[in-house]
C-alpha cells in the first residue's frame, strides 16, 4: 500500500573513506567496513528495540550498504523520531570512536576515520514494491525528494567540526518550535547542492545535551566506554562533542549521589572544553551547575558568575536565566531574582516556575 | 624217649606228689569253674533283676507320663475352652463396641477428612496467597523500580533542559 508519511531520515557514512581506501590495504579497508557495519548494526538495532520501535518497515526502516547507513523513522511522533535520530547519531559516533578498528588505528598513531551524519525531516512515499514481494522481501521502499536532500545534507557534514552532524531546515524548525530537546545549532549555511538548482539552509549541530546517550548504548559496547572517552579528551585535537557528552554524563553520575569526586574533575574538564568548543554557553551552564548543585564544589557566587558569562554570550539563554534567578532567590536578592524570572517570561510566557515565582513575589509585595 | 628217661629216674614219692599236684590242680580248676558258674549265674540273676526293675521303671514312667499327659490335655482342653469362651465373649464385646463406635468412628473419620481437606484447602489457599503475595510484592517492587526510574528520568530530562 502506497502511503505518504512524515519521516525523520538519518544518513551516515565514513568520512573520507575513498581517501582512506588509498592508504589502507584491501584487507584493512575491508576490516574497517566490517567493523563499521557491525557497530552500526549494534547501535541502530539496539536503539530501535530500546525505544519500542516495531521495525520491519512498520514505524522504522534501516539499511546499510558499504560504508553508508540509512535510517528512516516514522512512528507518528515526529519530535520523538527527531530525538531518536539525534541519539542514534551521537551513539553511532561514540560506538565508532571506541570501536576495535579505531582503537588499533589510534594505537598505531594514525588518524581515525570519523562518521558524517545528515538528518532531516520530510514527506516521503512508503510503498512495498511488487518486485520486492516477488523477491520474498516485505520491506517498504521509501522514496521522495526529502531523501535526496538528506543525502546532500549528509555530504555537507564533512564541512563541520563539532559533531559532524548536519541537519536540514525542517528538522531545525521542529527543534526550535519545541523546547523538549536541548540541541543547539550553528548559524544557517546556505549550501548550493548540485542537481537541486537552489540553495538550501543547513545547520550544524554544535551541542546536544541528552542524558540517555551513554545509558542507552548497547550493553556490549558499554564496557570501558567511559574510560575510552576520558582517554580521548586527553589526546591532541580531541573531537569537541566528546566533552559535551562526557560532562553531561558526569552530571548524571553526580546527581545519582555516588560520585562527588567527579565535581572537581568535571570543572577541570569543562574548563578544557571552553578551549576546544566554539559554542560556550552550554559549558558555562555546566560549570555553573557544578558550583550551584555540587556538594564539594558548591559556591553560589562562582555559579552566578558562570551563568552570567553564559548570558553574556547568549542573553536569551533560558537555562542560564533560570539558574541565575534561583541562586539570587537563595541569596535573598529577591528583586534581582524576580527580574531574571521576568526575563524568562518575556521569551517564554508559559514557563511554569517563572510564573509561579513572579506571582509569589507579587503577593509578598502586596 | 624223654618220658622213658624221666620214668627211669623218678621215685614213687615223686609220682605220688605229682598225682597229688594234678589232683589239686584238677580240683582247683573244678572249684574255679564252679565259682565262675556261680558268679555267672549270680550276674545273670542280677541282670534279670535289673532288667525287671528297668521294665518296671519304664512301665511306671509310661504310666506317669500317660497320666501327666492326660492331666495336661485335660487342662489344656479346659483352658482352650475357657479361652474360646473369653474370646467369644470378647468378640461379642468388640462387635458390640464396634457397632456402638461405628457411627462415632465414621463421624470422626469424616471430621478428620474434613479437617484434612480444610487443612489442604488452607494450605493451598495459603500457598496461593503466598504466591499471589509474592507476585504482588514483585509487581509492587517492579512498579516502585519503574516509578523510581521514571522519577530519575524526569530529573535527568529536567537537567537536560536546564543546561
Amino acid at each position: 500500500m502506497t502511503e505518504s508519511i512524515v519521516a525523520t531520515m538519518l544518513f551516515a557514512d565514513l568520512m573520507d573513506s575513498t581517501e582512506m581506501a588509498k592508504n589502507l590495504t584491501l584487507l584493512e579497508y575491508d576490516e574497517m567496513i566490517v567493523d563499521f557495519q557491525s557497530t552500526m548494526y549494534e547501535v541502530v538495532s539496539h536503539h530501535l528495540s530500546h525505544y519500542d520501535y516495531v521495525g520491519n518497515g512498520l514505524d522504522s526502516y534501516w539499511s546499510i550498504a558499504g560504508d553508508e547507513l540509512r535510517v528512516f523513522l516514522y512512528s507518528g511522533a515526529v519530535l520523538f523520531d527527531v530525538r531518536s535520530a539525534l541519539l542514534i547519531a551521537a551513539k553511532m559516533k561514540l560506538a565508532w570512536l571506541a570501536g576495535a578498528f579505531n582503537e588499533r588505528i589510534l594505537e598505531e598513531g594514525r588518524m581515525v576515520s570519523r562518521i558524517g551524519v545528515g538528518i532531516n525531516c520530510g514527506k516521503v512515499i512508503k510503498d512495498v514494491r511488487e518486485w520486492r514481494v516477488r523477491m520474498g522481501q516485505e520491506q517498504p521502499n521509501i522514496e521522495g525528494y526529502a531523501i535526496n536532500v538528506t543525502k546532500r545534507i549528509e555530504s555537507a557534514s564533512r564541512e563541520t567540526n563539532v559533531y559532524n552532524i548536519m541537519v536540514g531546515d525542517s528538522l531545525y524548525k521542529r527543534c526550535q518550535e519545541s523546547n523538549e530537546i536541548n540541541v543547539a545549532f550553528s548559524q544557517p549555511r546556505s549550501l548550493d547542492f548540485k542537481g537541486l538548482g537552489q540553495k538550501i539552509p543547513v545547520y550544524e549541530v554544535i551541542s546536544f545535551i541528552n542524558f540517555e546517550i551513554l545509558p542507552s548504548m548497547p550493553v556490549s559496547l558499554q564496557d570501558g566506554l567511559l574510560d575510552k572517552m576520558q582517554y580521548a579528551v586527553t589526546q591532541p585535537n580531541p573531537e569537541p562533542w566528546i566533552f559535551v557528552t562526557l560532562l553531561r554524563h558526569y552530571i548524571s553520575l553526580i546527581t545519582s549521589g555516588r560520585h562527588e569526586y567527579l565535581e572537581s574533575h568535571g570543572i577541570e574538564l569543562a574548563k578544557q572544553a571552553l578551549e576546544v568548543l566554539e559554542y560556550k554557553p552550554v559549558i558555562y551552564n555546566m560549570l555553573g551547575w557544578f558550583h550551584a548543585y555540587g556538594q564539594s564544589a558548591r559556591n553560589l557566587e562562582m555559579a552566578l558568575r558562570y551563568f552570567d558569562q553564559s548570558l553574556s554570550l547568549d542573553p536569551r539563554n533560558e537555562s542560564a536565566l533560570l539558574h541565575k534567578a534561583r541562586i539570587l532567590d537563595v541569596m535573598g536578592k529577591k528583586d534581582l531574582a524576580r527580574h531574571a524570572y521576568e526575563q524568562i517570561l518575556f521569551h517564554n510566557n508559559d514557563h511554569a516556575e517563572a510564573r509561579r515565582k513572579v506571582g509569589q513575589y507579587q503577593a509578598e509585595q502586596q | 624217649m624223654i618220658t622213658t628217661e624221666l620214668l627211669r629216674n623218678v621215685s614213687y614219692i615223686d609220682v605220688a606228689l605229682l598225682v597229688l599236684i594234678i589232683f589239686f590242680l584238677i580240683r582247683g580248676i573244678v572249684t574255679q569253674g564252679k565259682i565262675k558258674k556261680e558268679i555267672q549265674e549270680e550276674t545273670e540273676e542280677k541282670i534279670e533283676a535289673l532288667k525287671k526293675y528297668q521294665e518296671d521303671a519304664f512301665e511306671m514312667l509310661n504310666k506317669k507320663h500317660e497320666s501327666l499327659k492326660e492331666i495336661l490335655v485335660d487342662r489344656i482342653n479346659k483352658l482352650t475352652a475357657k479361652l474360646n469362651t473369653i474370646l467369644k465373649s470378647n468378640e461379642t464385646v468388640m462387635l458390640e463396641i464396634d457397632n456402638k463406635t461405628k457411627p462415632l468412628k465414621a463421624s470422626i473419620d469424616d471430621t478428620v477428612d474434613q479437617v484434612k481437606a480444610t487443612r489442604d484447602t488452607l494450605r493451598k489457599t495459603m500457598l496461593e496467597n503466598e504466591k499471589e503475595m509474592k507476585k504482588m510484592g514483585k509487581e509492587i517492587d517492579d512498579f516502585s523500580k519503574e516509578i523510581q526510574k521514571m522519577k530519575d528520568d524526569i530529573r535527568e530530562r529536567t537537567i537536560d533542559l536546564e543546561l
